[in-house]
């Protein structure tokens, strides 16, 4: 094993013909054992980074290094196990023969494509055709294909993607395990509740550019403070003080509560307050901010999912 | 690593029934267009035809002649099935996505497309022996029915005429495979394969060959594969196959035919390296 982080670019670009950038200036550090979460919005360039990272497209511009080799290195991309944009086999095959062709590629024997299908529960339906398969069946062939010959570092996009409840347990499970044995798993998902759960560090992707990466603490506070809900007597009298307060951003009166927004840090400043005007104060906690909440808070100021001639504009 | 490509693709291949279809195709070609329908013609040949023209096509659907009567019947019929075949392995993969499940891997691009070029030549060997064996099969009932002593080609005729097949189908299929890779379509590529054999090898071909253009007929697929078959002893006058007539010399076509195959898998190689995979 070669030492230096997992995954390492800088200035990751890649235009299109006409002119759209689809990743722009891209600086990403993905060390050896972590569990990395990409996220972003519909055409955020998630997908077309993996892509240059397992040499399936040519960056535009920018360098880096997979497994201490530079992009689309053969050698380092065996050892690279990878599902982007969905699973793909050929639909005359069974699931099993797909992962026996895969591994005639990678001169694999057969008894890791049983291993694989084992890991992905998909041993049982393995005779059958790909065609016949469900969504998920296709999902748990696609994971299977990216852990087979164990590989050092797993690329996976939106991998829960049409699995049952079950299916997203168990992949949880199955990061977990990849994580525990020392590998290191780059995966995007739209999950941002799983990501939070999975996940050491996060990159949040908008546009095409990195806009906020650390780790989940440091996301959830990107986003914006967290706030306050408070139930009071009299509400409107506590409205008004509470407002008033010059560390409090906003008040808003929401099912017989206020919603404050404000650092934690200021409960008891405001609590403080609203005893000294005499109101009765009969609940006060704080409300974290989730990942998902602080996903928002950074990425919705720039509007809807961005078109074409915005692109172009970049 | 070309070597796991090419088993890889061997093991695509047994499983693709199209191909074998294909190949099935061209030897019930050989069945009914070289004997069936010719031996059918010399039946009906009645006293009107001189003598020697219904001996020389009973001749060749003998088992003597039936090495370079089969070369011969490659030109016209069999390359267009071997370019198709080309083709077929090279584009397949672009259908279903299969291509970036496998590339993001197997990155090694060139040893990917050498590895299934290799599937193909030989793919293409196996067709030629097929091709000799049904040949042979059917000549020895024409014999067998005319009542005439079995006389088979030597040991060494045989060789060589699977190899001149061998070559002559490695020439269509990198035609095909190149097609392949430029277009991404299995489906474009027996469109332009077919169209190309169509026009301007049969139509352009026949035009060139009335206007006595040879210079340009001998860099052409089917002349120079119609050239193997003639210096191996195939007479174009005999029918069958023969609708192709040389334009050159073995030696020259031999040329012609490598050119086409190297030609055919350096555009392959340049195109596959150079485009994204989505
Ligand atoms: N082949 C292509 N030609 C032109 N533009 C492309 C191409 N592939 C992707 N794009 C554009 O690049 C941008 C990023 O797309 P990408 O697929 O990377 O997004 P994503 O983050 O994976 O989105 P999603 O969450 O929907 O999967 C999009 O605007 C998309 O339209
Ligand atoms: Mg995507």
């Amino acid at each position: 094993m070669s030492t230096g982080a997992a995954i390492h670019v800088t200035g990751l670009t890649k235009s299109y013909a006409a002119g759209a950038v689809a990743v722009g200036d891209l600086d990403l550090t993905v060390e050896r054992g972590q569990v990395y979460g990409f996220v972003g919005r519909n055409g955020a360039g998630k997908t077309t980074t993996m892509r240059m990272l397992v040499g399936l497209i040519r960056p535009t511009a920018g360098t880096g290094a997979v497994l201490g080799r530079p992009l689309g290195d053969p050698a380092a991309l065996a050892r690279v196990g990878s599902l982007i944009e969905g699973p793909s086999f050929y639909p005359h095959l069974s699931g099993r023969d797909n992962l026996r062709l895969l591994a005639r590629y990678l001169g694999l024997p057969d008894t890791e494509v049983d291993a694989a299908l084992e890991r992905v529960e998909l041993a049982h339906r393995a005779g059958d055709r790909f065609r016949a398969y469900s969504l998920g069946m296709k999902q748990r062939l696609g994971v299977a294909a990216a852990l087979l010959g164990d590989p050092e570092l797993l690329i996976l996009d939106e991998p829960t993607n049409g699995l049952d409840p079950a299916g997203i347990v168990a992949m949880r499970e199955l990061i977990g395990s990849l994580a525990a044995a020392d590998r290191t798993v780059l995966l995007s998902s739209h999950q941002l509740n799983e990501v939070e759960e999975i996940c050491d560090r996060i990159a949040v992707i908008h546009n095409g550019r990195l806009i906020a990466e650390g780790t989940v603490a440091d996301i959830r506070s990107a986003g914006g403070t967290g706030s306050l809900l408070i139930r009071a007597d009299p509400l409107d009298k506590a409205s008004a003080v509470v407002a008033a307060l010059p560390q409090v951003t906003s008040v808003a009166e929401v099912g017989g509560a206020l919603a404050v927004q404000t650092d934690p840090a200021n409960a008891a400043a405001v609590n403080r307050a609203l005893a000294l005007a005499d109101i009765d104060v009969l609940e006060l906690r704080v409300v974290r901010q989730s990942l998902e909440d602080a996903f928002l808070d950074i990425t919705h100021d720039n509007g809807p999912v961005p078109t074409g001639d915005q692109l172009e504009a970049r | 690593m070309i070597g796991n490509s090419m088993t890889a693709e061997l093991f695509a291949l047994r499983r693709r029934r199209a191909v074998w279809v294909l190949v099935g195709f061209w030897s019930a070609q050989i069945l009914l267009f070289a004997y069936t329908i010719s031996y059918v013609i010399y039946l009906s040949m009645g006293a009107d035809f001189a003598a020697g023209q219904a001996e020389a096509l009973l001749a060749s659907l003998l088992p003597a002649s039936v090495d370079h009567y089969i070369v011969g019947s490659m030109p016209i019929w069999g390359g267009p099935v071997m370019l198709i075949i080309g083709g077929m392995v090279s584009a397949g993969d672009y259908r279903n996505g299969t291509l970036r499940t496998i590339l993001a891997r197997f990155a090694d691009r060139r040893a990917l497309l050498l590895g299934r070029y290799a599937a193909v030549v030989l793919v293409m060997l196996i067709v030629s022996i097929i091709s000799l064996v049904v040949g042979t099969a059917c000549s020895t009932v024409v014999s067998l029915a005319e009542a005439r002593p079995l006389v088979f080609p030597s040991f060494g005729q045989f060789l060589t005429a699977a190899g001149a097949l061998w070559l002559v189908e490695i020439a269509w299929a990198s035609v095909g495979f190149a097609l392949g890779i430029v277009t991404r379509n299995v489906g474009a590529t027996i469109g332009i394969g077919l169209v190309w054999t169509l026009l301007v090898e049969n139509v352009l071909g026949s035009l060139l060959g009335a206007l006595d253009l040879n210079p340009i007929r001998a860099v052409m697929l089917g002349p120079a594969s119609a050239a193997i078959a003639q210096a191996q002893g195939g007479d174009p006058s005999a029918g069958g196959g023969f609708a192709i007539t040389a334009a050159t010399g073995p030696g020259a076509a031999v040329a012609v035919l490598l050119g086409y195959a190297v030609l055919s898998l350096a555009i392959a190689l340049f195109t596959f390296n150079r485009r994204d995979v989505v």
